[in-house]
């Protein structure tokens, strides 16, 4: 009855929703709502996505989770952790885990996320089932299979072409991360089938949207008005859909073979901007020398810092590089995107 | 009367928040006619009615069909259902402003609702651009809503300010605030030219930090309704320490823009 899991959410790609599934439970992600934002616990010029968590925590609407893990990936989540642990674990019982990241890669990162990851699954196990080797590798196959399906019916291997319109991999990526993952499975299979290889086609002109996660609605306007394909590089598409192939458990018989891996396999996903600068930068400088790139839009909800620097740098390396590039602010909780259209629309007349 | 008819004739509407523009174009009459509305509450109807009034100005001798293309801009274009095409208001006040003064690098465009600054590359065509938040603070409804405070006309303002002794500064960029903050500078007994020195020069001062984020270039020129106000542009000359082109009616240099891609779209 995989229906039946008790539900622990987590708010950060860099959460392993392997161990969350292999302790009995169903990992779920923490969305920002699109409720307007007062201001309880946090300041108004706080981290809106942040602000947003905090408000459904308050308002008791995250209530039926059996608990909450929180990546500390900036000061932002370590606040919301502090929040929560006094909404949810204080006075609802409901627990609450930090999960502590490193911000480098290289093997003493590795080492260092690999000992969390084990301390994660003890406490996981404690408030669960106990996570074992058996039950980590049929995770590691379950989510895996999510990647391995988009990856296989994407025209190219580079996961920023994937096989589906934006809307759809963001619906996707809103749908995967709060059913089941078997269902999921199932009918992105199906999806897959229905429309064959679709998106990603080599050698034509294309928009990148990055930045922090956008509001549904930018992309539609996106979709309406682009007149080039559209590909992202954020939290809800490639930096998410890169759980560790299924691959790697080959060779692997232990729990800690396992997790080894898999503090190894989330380090090296594709990476985001509180993470690893270099790699991800590099990756910008060889799209900016490809024909192809028409322009760079970076969204931002404001008030994030690591957002804002991300911006500044990978705007100076588009101006460097001859590419046109736009920041789009958006509140979360916006629903007027009339100016918004008016900003896109002036930026795709610039570059057309 | 084939030769006659051969250059195309078109229009360009702009529906803004508060007012909507009509320009009728064609390459060699130049602006035939044009037409100033208020927008009221439909942005369609606004748009009729400035085409009609802009033909009736000219004795009606063209006519709805005499127009080969047209195309619609302002935050209401897309409302525009008899326009060929929609085409957003940066790249029509660039294209307008670059007409009234070939060579402009840089267009600053206030109007009812949003300022914009935009960069050209010195040919009409688009660089860059900053527009302001969602806000109404540095806008030309905020000189209205400052205006009726002080109980004075917006066309007196330019002439008022021109005899200020000093600028008193206003803090609050904030509509909402700086109402406030100038009710109480009345009750102070501050002299209300002041006060509206004060008020042009935080318009100009938010309005140079928009440009202040673009490579901004000479030659300025300004656009949109609040260009009209003198006080103003003699802030933001001052401010941005050069000489800022305005056209004779610089609010409607986006209709105008709009009237000239469309003689380009038929061509
Ligand atoms: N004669 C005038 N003197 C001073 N200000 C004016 C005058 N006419 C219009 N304005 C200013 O222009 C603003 C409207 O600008 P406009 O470009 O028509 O706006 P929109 O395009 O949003 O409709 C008004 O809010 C007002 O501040």
């Amino acid at each position: 009855m995989p229906n039946s899991r008790p539900k622990v959410a987590w708010v950060c790609s860099y959460t392993p929703e392997e161990i969350i599934h292999a302790a009995g439970f169903q990992p779920v992600r923490l969305l920002a709502g699109d409720d307007p934002l007062i201001n309880k616990s946090f300041p108004p010029n706080f981290c809106p996505y942040a602000r947003q968590i905090a408000q459904r925590l308050e308002k008791g609407l995250e209530d039926e989770l059996a608990g909450l893990v929180i990546a500390n990936s900036c000061n932002a989540m370590m606040h919301l952790y502090n929040v929560a642990r006094k909404t949810l674990r204080q006075e609802k019982n409901i627990f609450v885990y930090l999960l502590d990241l490193p911000r480098h890669q290289g093997p003493l990162a590795q080492a260092y996320f690999f000992n969390r990851l084990k301390e994660m699954s003890d406490f996981l196990g404690s408030q669960g089932k106990a996570v074992t080797a058996e039950a980590l590798q049929a995770a590691v196959r379950l989510y895996g299979q999510t990647n391995k399906l988009l990856a296989e019916s994407s025209l190219l291997p580079n996961p920023l072409f994937p096989p589906l319109q934006p809307l759809a991999y963001y619906d996707l990526a809103a749908e995967a991360t709060a059913a089941p993952r078997k269902s999921i499975n199932l009918s992105l299979e199906r999806k897959l089938r229905d429309n064959g290889q679709q998106n990603g086609k080599e050698g034509q002109p294309y928009l990148l949207l990055t930045g922090t996660i956008p509001p549904r609605g930018l992309l539609e306007l996106m979709e309406e008005s682009a007149p080039f394909q559209l590909l992202q590089e954020n939290c809800m598409t490639c930096r998410y859909f890169s759980a560790p192939d299924p691959a790697v458990l080959e060779g692997c018989s232990t729990r800690e073979d396992i997790l080894a891996n898999l503090a190894a396999s989330y380090l090296t996903k594709m990476p985001c901007p509180r993470l690893h600068h270099s790699a991800r930068y590099h990756i910008y400088r060889q799209l900016f020398q490809g024909p192809n790139l028409k322009g760079l839009i970076f969204h931002d909800f404001g008030f994030c810092d690591l957002s804002h620097y991300d911006s500044l740098h990978l705007r100076a390396m588009a101006k460097e590089a001859g590419v046109p590039f736009l920041r789009i602010k958006t509140e979360l909780g916006q629903k007027n995107l009339g100016q918004l259209k008016t900003r896109l629309e002036a930026f795709l007349e610039i570059i057309a | 009367m084939e030769e006659l008819t051969a250059m195309p004739i078109t229009a360009g509407i702009d529906v803004g928040s508060l007012s909507a523009e009509a320009v009728v174009y064609s390459p060699e009459r130049g602006i035939i006619t044009y037409s100033i509305v208020p927008t009221g509450a439909n942005s369609r109807r606004a748009a009729e009615r400035a085409l009609s009034e802009a033909l009736a100005k000219n004795g009606n001798s063209l006519k709805f069909g005499d127009l080969d293309y047209i195309v619609a801009t302002g935050y209401g274009r897309i409302s525009v259902d008899f326009a060929n095409k929609a085409v957003t208001e940066i790249t029509c006040h660039a294209k307008g402003a670059s007409f009234l003064r070939p060579g402009v690098k840089t267009v600053i465009d206030i109007g009812g609702q949003d300022s914009k600054v935009i960069t050209l590359d010195g040919r009409g065509k688009v660089t860059d651009f900053v527009m302001n938040d969602k806000c109404a603070a540095g806008t030309g409804r905020f000189l209205e809503v400052m205006a009726s405070a002080l109980e004075v006309n917006l066309t007196d303002l330019a002439s008022l300010s021109r005899k200020a002794a000093e600028s008193v500064p206003i803090s609050s960029m904030c509509t909402v605030f700086a109402e406030s903050e100038v009710v109480s500078l009345i009750a102070e007994g501050t002299p209300p030219e002041n006060i509206i020195r004060g008020l042009h020069d935080s318009i100009a001062k938010r309005v140079a930090g928009m440009a202040g984020r673009l490579n901004i270039g000479e030659p300025f020129a300004m656009t949109g309704g609040v260009a009209k106000n003198a006080g103003v542009v003699d802030s933001l000359k001052k401010i941005l320490k050069a000489d800022i082109f305005v056209p004779p009616e610089p609010q409607i240099a986006g209709a105008l823009g709009a009237a000239l891609l469309a003689s380009e779209m038929i061509q």
